[in-house]
């Protein structure tokens, strides 16, 4: 059966192909004209005012409007007579110089990069120096078969590995013994279950970050993101607690909910994995012990 | 100032600020809306939210200019504002907005239909990793939560998308 990453990549790609791309609010107001009167108040007012100028005339071609032949001039604002698309498009002048213009002749490349091009300079040299962009962000590129991390290999020692004691109990139950067994639909457990009635509380075994999930699968689930940078995950919760929500910092032994049996659970239980540096999933049996006591 | 003076200035201006919203706008704007339309499952609410976040790139270009991603702040601006707009209107409405996305016929509809199953936080993270094909980290900075959240909710994605395709894991 062919991989989910690739149908998910297909499927996506195919379902965007066919939306049309409905025409902007941007384009539906420069259009009707009040781009000359906007000019003028423009040139004497804040130069962030002047952008709207040039996204009036660039959308011009966005409307399937000319684009302008290479080495067009440069805004050409003294000829203000003019009102018409095409000498919209004409305005937008940018550097021949500037490899950005090169995507911006003919009709619009879905692989285009998304983001601003690389700085460039034009000869005159007094364009804005570009933002300090690393690559530019490429879409709609062939899906690539490296795959990002899904189902991470199963750690085999089950001493409690560096740096992943924990500083408080998770939830105070049975904790079960059964990270890396297969459960139904060929599921490898990557944490432990803590069996606990529901409503006992769950706790932040560490000081960091949480944020917030709910899904068929897991339930309500919650992921704390620790200062030390391992990942806590909790899963299957009844409830979460008062305050407890994306972005909220948690300190150790602070509660952020209760056990419960939301999701595909085997009964009211907490499913808690512990990744180091949000890698790859280690048995936490003993640090949960070890904390529980 | 007079009519010549104005010219004068504004060509000044625009060459010191070369038409980059423009070339970012003419570039991002189909690939945003398509990703949040394939996010919201609502083209309409898409539109709305491209419109309103590019709106609002324009208004701080200086600033949002100089990320090393535009786009994905861009994304997260339009997929607050929808759900902030879809939480006002849970309050006055009882029923959710239908999905009001057709899908071309010849894609997967058995995938796309389990995707709408996942929430629109895990939906938000597999449109920009296998749709806007962006990189974990790429996806962390767009929607401004850790790594580590980006990598867990691919993986209560994909955990739930497989069982649901009745593949193995």
């Amino acid at each position: 059966m062919r991989d989910v990453e690739t149908r998910l990549a297909r499927a996506l790609g195919a379902a965007a192909d066919g939306m049309a791309v409905p025409v902007g609010r941007l384009e539906q107001v420069m259009t009707r004209g009040a781009h000359r009167r906007r000019w003028v108040r423009i040139a004497a007012g804040a130069s962030g005012l002047v952008l709207a100028v040039t996204v009036a005339a660039a959308t011009g071609w966005a409307m399937g409007g000319t684009p302008p032949p290479a080495g067009a001039p440069d805004l050409a604002v003294t000829e203000t007579t003019e009102t018409t698309e095409t000498t919209e498009a004409n305005v937008v002048g940018t550097s021949p110089a500037d490899p950005a213009t090169t995507a911006t002749t003919g009709p619009i490349d879905p692989a285009a990069p998304i983001g601003t091009a690389p700085p460039t300079t034009s000869p005159t040299g007094d364009t804005d120096p570009g933002p300090p962009t690393t690559a530019p962000v490429t879409v709609g590129t062939p899906p690539t078969t490296t795959s990002p991390d899904t189902r991470p290999p199963v750690a085999t020692t089950s001493a409690i590995p560096q740096g992943v004691a924990l500083a408080a109990c998770p939830a105070h139950g049975t904790a079960n013994d059964d990270f890396g067994v297969t459960r139904a639909s060929n599921r490898i457990h990557m944490g432990i279950d803590i069996v606990a009635p529901t409503g006992t509380p769950v706790y932040a075994v560490a000081a960091g970050r949480v944020d917030t999930a709910t899904g068929p699968l897991t339930g309500n689930a919650i992921d704390l993101t620790g200062d030390d940078g391992v990942l806590y995950v909790y899963t299957h919760l009844d409830a979460l607690a008062p305050g407890i929500d994306d972005g909220r910092r948690v300190t150790p032994g602070q509660q952020l909910g209760t056990v419960g049996e939301t999701g595909y659970s085997d009964g009211p239980l907490l499913h808690f994995e512990v990744r180091p540096h949000a890698g790859e999933a280690v048995d936490p049996y003993d640090a949960v012990r070890a904390a529980c006591g | 100032m007079t009519a010549e003076q104005a010219a004068d200035h504004a060509r000044r201006v625009v060459k010191a600020h070369p038409a980059r919203f423009e070339e970012f706008y003419r570039a991002a704007r189909p690939e945003l809306y398509r990703a949040l339309a394939l996010t919201l499952r609502n083209q309409a609410l898409a539109a709305e939210a491209t419109d309103e976040a590019l709106t609002r790139a324009f208004q701080r270009w200086r600033t949002v200019r100089s990320h090393a991603n535009p786009a994905g702040w861009t994304y997260r601006v339009g997929l607050n504002w929808a759900r902030s707009w879809l939480r006002k209107r849970r309050r006055e409405v009882a029923a959710p907005p239908p999905d009001a996305v057709v899908f071309d016929r010849t894609a997967d509809p058995e995938l796309l239909a389990a995707l709408g199953r996942l929430s629109v936080k895990l939906r938000a993270v597999v449109v920009l990793r296998y749709f806007l094909q962006w990189t974990q980290e790429e996806v962390a900075a767009a929607l401004d939560i850790p790594l580590g959240t980006v990598k867990s909710r691919t993986g209560h994605a994909l955990a739930q998308l497989r069982h649901e395709l009745g593949e193995a894991p």
